[in-house]
């Protein structure tokens, strides 16, 4: 019992130095140098979280007869590259112009999208039902490059599905390859 | 085994006694020769490597140990093998040439203690480490024979219980033996990381002699199997061998041929002129061969001016031959040879009429091989690709049916209608509603070294107006095939001609034979998609793409 009860303050003790020792890094902060606020009548910087950049991208769509991809501009506001992305993707399903375009992705749902070292990752979910015959594959995924590979950061896209390498989106065309620029048709 | 362990149990006690520098579990045994050793300065373990003094090395190793005050280097001669090693260098002197060390030597009560395993192995002393009794274990390299001829320099052979260990697996791999599963484990050591057996185990689990010639530190190892029949049974081939052996096998086609390599394996002499190639003493490779070959190349030196691929200078071979072509048209041939001659291996040829695939059965009496025909093409071959299938319901049609469906139907009424041609064999890639991943479809058209591949799928969009019939083609050889499909199939639908378009969808960009993929119509657009869920019109369909394919046999075959 006394044993115990000598652990147990051991115990305290050992939490009471860990609490002073943190206690000791809040109070202590690094200097850090607080420069006086301008009196020039500068504008102040607005704090960078509130701060969306606004950007007009191109976005691709089928035309009405699913023979040839059509061109939209649309602006996107975003925080950073990755949410910037993530907008070009959302935006391919849904033209401006109703009438005359028409999207290649419908309902696309995905687990994430990366991005590392010109790499685009997009992780599909494999129970997407895409709709789309052999040469509206082509045209989704030519739709999809061209979105964004306006990017000239974005040197390749890997799609997987459910965190996988998949052969095939929709039963047409293989995307074990990661899809490059130089497939692009202009 | 147990008494044996008794000993080395109390050693390990004794060493573990007070006194010793290092703590009971961290301190480190010598197995210097078979015994143990117990050096006044106890080896100590630096960076994973053991340092052991100079007199150990000298001692042990038998090796002569010169120390040079001023540059505290050690000079270690061994036989032709100089070493010089500096006190906290990793930089060494072998032979003149410099080597890195991992572990510099160091100095520990006044005495230089040197990596064990660097210096035995600069040495040619073989090193090892048994992690369960936290053993060194090092000892003179033997010189091995194995049937009569110098073996593998990657055999470490360690010195134990007046006996040698080697490790186990890369003894049973020089008899071809993968993956040789051991009846008593428990009776080896595991030394650097590897499962060893003392010699007598080896002979008793491997049979022939694994013997240890003590005063020339030879060991000796005698397991030469003899090669008695290979014997064809229907679609089994029975290698017999007096020992068990496994087999490197390699397939060669044109013709087709299975080729099996037995290592240590030689000829039974009643089978030597029977052996492929032989015509008698003038061969030369016969000529390295044993006397009793040279012997029996006398007694049918009649035989001797045969050109050595005329295999019906042997008449019992050419009756075997015969009965087995008589028995069973799969194996065309059956023959066999002294391959190699260092080391001895036999190779036996499995010649076929038709491209089969195989097991090998390792048996107590040789190999069981089984042949596993692959299906001979015998016509002009057509590979019927029902789009999609299981898992990938394809396109969504307006009314609830699936693009999987259509495509299944149609392409189970072309298979039913091109079988009534003789002249055509139909493969269909699926005949159920089964998910096969784009690479199958292919792989059953290239290995089938099929003639035409037909993909049938069906369209959709998501603006209901649109419509008609498409058909893609990708490879150059595939332009006139694509053409005349779709020439039927747009004649049938009277749907809008959407026209003929090069582009490279899997299925027809990696099929080595004319290809085509044809989009029927659109499921997406109703008017398309009632007509596309009729039977009559599947059937209207299917007759189309025969049409298709008939003209395209008739006029570009």
């Amino acid at each position: 019992m006394n044993y115990r009860r000598r652990l147990i303050g051991l115990g305290l003790f050992a939490l009471l130095l860990l609490a002073a020792g943190c206690g000791q890094q809040n109070a202590a902060p690094a200097p850090v140098p607080e420069p006086a606020p301008p009196q020039t009548g500068a504008p102040a910087e607005p704090p960078s979280n509130s701060s969306l950049t606004k950007q007009t991208i191109s976005v691709f769509y089928s035309d009405n007869d699913l023979l040839a991809l059509q061109e939209e501009k649309q602006e996107i506001a975003f925080a950073d590259d990755l949410e910037k992305y993530k907008k070009a993707v959302a935006l391919l399903e849904a033209p401006q112009e109703k009438e005359k375009h028409f999207p290649l992705w419908v309902d696309f749902k995905y687990h994430s999208l990366t991005f590392e070292e010109g790499k685009l990752t997009i992780d599909a979910d494999s129970h997407n039902v895409y709709n789309l015959g052999s040469s509206g594959e082509v045209m989704a995924l030519d739709a999809l490059k061209k979105t964004l590979f306006q990017f000239p950061e974005v040197k390749s896209i890997v799609i997987l599905e459910d965190g996988k390498p998949a052969e095939s989106l929709m039963g047409h065309v293989d995307i074990v390859e990661p899809l490059t620029r130089d497939e692009v048709a202009q | 085994m147990k008494r044996r362990l008794l000993p080395l149990f109390v050693l390990l006690l004794l060493l573990s006694l007070p006194g010793w520098a290092a703590a009971a579990d961290q301190s480190v045994h010598l197995m210097i020769g078979g015994q143990a050793v117990q050096p006044e300065v106890p080896p100590m373990i630096d960076k994973g490597r053991t340092l052991v003094p100079v007199r150990v090395i000298a001692e042990g190793l038998g090796a002569s140990v010169d120390w040079d005050q001023p540059t505290r280097t050690a000079l270690i001669a061994r036989g032709q093998q100089k070493l010089q090693l500096t006190v906290g260098s990793k930089q060494a002197l072998l032979n003149g040439k410099k080597v890195q060390l991992d572990a510099p030597p160091v100095m520990k009560n006044q005495r230089m203690l040197l990596p064990l395993r660097f210096v035995g192995e600069s040495l040619g002393v073989t090193v090892g480490w048994e992690e369960s009794t936290r053993t060194v274990i090092a000892n003179e390299t033997p010189q091995v024979e194995l049937n009569g001829q110098k073996a593998p320099d990657a055999w470490k052979f360690y010195q134990a219980d007046d006996t040698y260990y080697v490790s186990a697996q890369a003894v049973a791999d020089q008899f071809g033996l993968k993956n040789h599963a051991w009846k008593r484990p428990e009776r080896g050591r595991t030394i650097d990381g590897q499962l060893t057996l003392p010699l007598s185990q080896l002979e008793a689990e491997l049979d022939g002699t694994f013997a240890w010639n003590q005063k020339k530190n030879q060991v000796e190892i005698e397991r030469l199997s003899y090669l008695k029949d290979v014997v064809a049974d229907g679609e089994y081939v029975h290698i017999e061998t007096t020992l068990p052996v496994g087999a490197e096998a390699i397939v060669l086609n044109g013709p087709h041929r299975i080729v099996l390599d037995l290592p240590h394996t030689v000829l039974d002499e009643e089978l030597i002129p029977q052996s492929y190639g032989y015509q008698g003493p003038t061969d030369q490779e016969e000529k390295a061969n044993s006397d009793a070959d040279s012997k029996a190349a006398e007694d049918d030196s009649d035989e001797s001016d045969e050109p050595a691929d005329d295999e019906s200078s042997d008449d019992e071979a050419d009756v075997k031959a015969e009965s087995a072509k008589a028995e069973n048209a799969l194996i065309a041939d059956l023959r066999f040879s002294q391959f190699q001659s260092s080391p001895n291996t036999v190779r036996v040829v499995i010649e076929l009429n038709q491209k089969s695939k195989y097991t090998l059965s390792y048996t107590e009496d040789g190999i069981e091989v089984k042949l596993i025909p692959q299906p001979r093409k015998t016509g002009y071959l057509i590979v019927v690709d029902a789009g999609h299938g299981g898992k990938d319901p394809g396109a969504l049609g307006v009314t609830g049916n699936h693009e999987k469906d259509y495509t299944l139907a149609v392409a189970n009424k072309v298979v039913e209608l091109l079988k009534q041609y003789p002249e055509f064999q139909v493969v269909p890639t699926r005949s159920t509603d089964v998910f096969l991943e784009l690479s199958e479809r292919v792989a059953i058209a290239n290995d089938w070294d099929a003639d035409l591949f037909l993909s049938i799928h069906a369209n959709s969009f998501s603006n209901p107006n649109s419509g008609g019939t498409e058909s893609f083609y990708y490879n150059a050889n595939s332009k006139e095939f694509a053409q005349l499909v779709h020439k039927h199939l747009q004649g049938a639908t009277q749907f809008q001609d959407r026209g003929v378009k090069p582009s490279g969808f899997y299925v027809i960009k990696h099929t080595k034979m004319p290809a085509v993929l044809t989009e029927t119509g659109f499921l997406s657009n109703p008017k398309e998609n009632s007509k596309l869920t009729s039977p009559e019109f599947q059937e209207k369909i299917a007759k189309a793409l025969v049409a298709a394919i008939r003209e395209y046999y008739q006029s570009y075959q």
